[in-house]
């Protein structure tokens, strides 16, 4: 039952023939979980707060940063260094007091995921990489529940709906993990923040449809938007013919190596976490560019970019251990098959996840 | 007549070109994108990608779909 207040608030939406009291009271007793409160999250959360999803479900175990600003419209300044999913719940609660908030400040995995999901009618994926994307998508057809994508590259976007009544899934697109030659994040390839902006508005719109039961929800087909020359392109889908979710589906649980990217499967040896080493017996290669923050301000660390390691890897050391670092994971695993493949490299390593506060600390203490 | 390819995202990066075309030698049966495609560009043998030839996500080509737009997709993962 809608308050006095939560009418008046709603009152321009409501004047919606399709929506009404009705259509308002479904939406105050829907539960969507976002997953990545980053450029699409946060748009995407602004909305359907404003919308009045009753329980909105924030996934994020990151901090804000200084250089997420300028797309996170959720964050500030004094934001930074602070947990995303708490942050932005605090700011959603001052947009729209009427509805419930849920922070999951932890980062998703096959071992907490289905917890998280199990309360919530709808999820939607608006995270950087490809391992949440594979292991939401397997929750949701686990759990039944429809998935709504965003995704970006640069200046283009993929937006659909999965397992929706059914519908085809993540999986009928791409069956399986990218090679990390395949992978790029915004942190390594740069995004002007209006195209998230929009994508997550998107997503948020397929939201409110699919709860409203009003217009065409975009299952079955896959969209294409390229910023730069305004064109949208459809792409029909289908559902895949290969029982691609066997095992899942008769286990009834995750399989957690299965959300694991294949190079670091294949070549483990390659991929490290700091907790497991001792990083004072590394040389180590940070290989954001130079204008990245934060500094690592440790004689231990040697700034060569991703952009100039062809030109500048004799800086790193053809004996001894060398662990190659950046923001996310994914440069340092790009310029770790660059030095192996390329140079012959066979003493380097990749820091798993990329920079933390933890490890910022760390490299002050040694 | 010949068909147009449109590449998206890191793979119109990596080749340096959105778009092209091509003249397939269909030999009387279907002919299969995927392998026509790493042939043809190398560079993609290591990447994923889906492919749609008239907007519909399949692997193959027939010969009636001369003149038709083959469109190749890499994922996206940036969020």
């Amino acid at each position: 039952m809608l308050t006095k207040e939560e009418l008046q608030y709603y009152d321009r939406q409501m004047l919606l023939e399709p929506i009404g009291i009705s259509g308002q009271e479904k939406l105050k007793q829907s539960k969507v979980l976002i997953i990545g409160a980053g450029g699409l999250g946060c748009p995407a959360l602004r909305y359907l707060a404003s919308a009045g999803v009753g329980t909105l479900g924030v996934v994020d175990f990151d901090q804000v940063s200084v250089s997420n600003l300028h797309r996170q419209i959720l964050f500030d300044f004094d934001d930074v260094k602070k947990n995303k999913a708490e942050v932005a719940i605090t700011k959603l609660k001052k947009v729209n007091p009427f509805i419930e908030y849920v922070a999951y400040p932890v980062r998703l995995s096959a071992e907490n995921s289905i917890d998280i999901f199990e309360g919530f009618d709808v999820v939607v994926d608006c995270t950087d990489n490809y391992e949440s994307r594979f292991l939401i998508n397997d929750v949701c057809v686990l759990l039944n529940k429809p998935l709504v994508y965003g995704s970006i590259f640069k200046f283009e976007a993929q937006i659909s709906v999965f397992n929706w009544q059914n519908g085809p899934t993540y999986r009928c697109l791409f069956k399986d993990f990218p090679s990390s030659e395949s992978t790029a994040d915004c942190n390594s390839s740069g995004v002007v923040g209006v195209l998230p902006g929009i994508v997550g508005l998107y997503q948020a719109n397929e939201v409110i449809k699919m709860i409203l039961g009003i217009g065409e929800v975009l299952s079955g087909k896959l969209m294409i938007f390229n910023s730069l020359n305004n064109q949208v392109t459809y792409f029909n889908l289908s559902k895949s013919q290969e029982n691609l979710y066997n095992d899942l589906l008769v286990e009834k649980k995750l399989n957690p190596e299965k959300y694991i990217r294949p190079c670091t499967l294949s070549d483990s040896i390659y991929e490290v976490d700091y907790e497991l080493i001792d990083i004072s017996n590394f040389q180590i290669i940070d290989v954001r560019e130079p204008f990245e923050l934060p500094v690592l301000e440790s004689d231990m660390v040697v700034n060569v970019p991703l952009s100039e390691l062809t030109e500048l890897y004799s800086q790193i050391n053809r004996h001894g251990n060398v662990l190659l670092l950046c923001k996310s994971g994914v440069r340092s695993m790009k310029a770790l098959e660059i030095l192996r493949d390329q140079f012959g490299y066979s003493n380097v390593k990749s820091l798993r996840g990329g920079i933390t506060d933890e490890l910022i600390s760390k490299l002050l203490e040694v | 007549m010949e068909n147009e390819i449109q590449f998206y995202g890191m793979i119109a990066e990596k080749l340096g070109i959105s778009k092209t075309s091509i003249l397939i030698d269909f030999k009387g049966e279907d002919v299969n994108v995927r392998d026509l495609m790493i042939d043809s560009y190398p560079l993609l043998k290591s990447m994923a990608f889906q492919i749609a030839i008239n907007n519909v996500i399949k692997e193959n080509i027939s010969s009636a779909e001369v003149g038709e737009i083959i469109a190749i997709l890499p994922p996206f993962a940036g969020g």
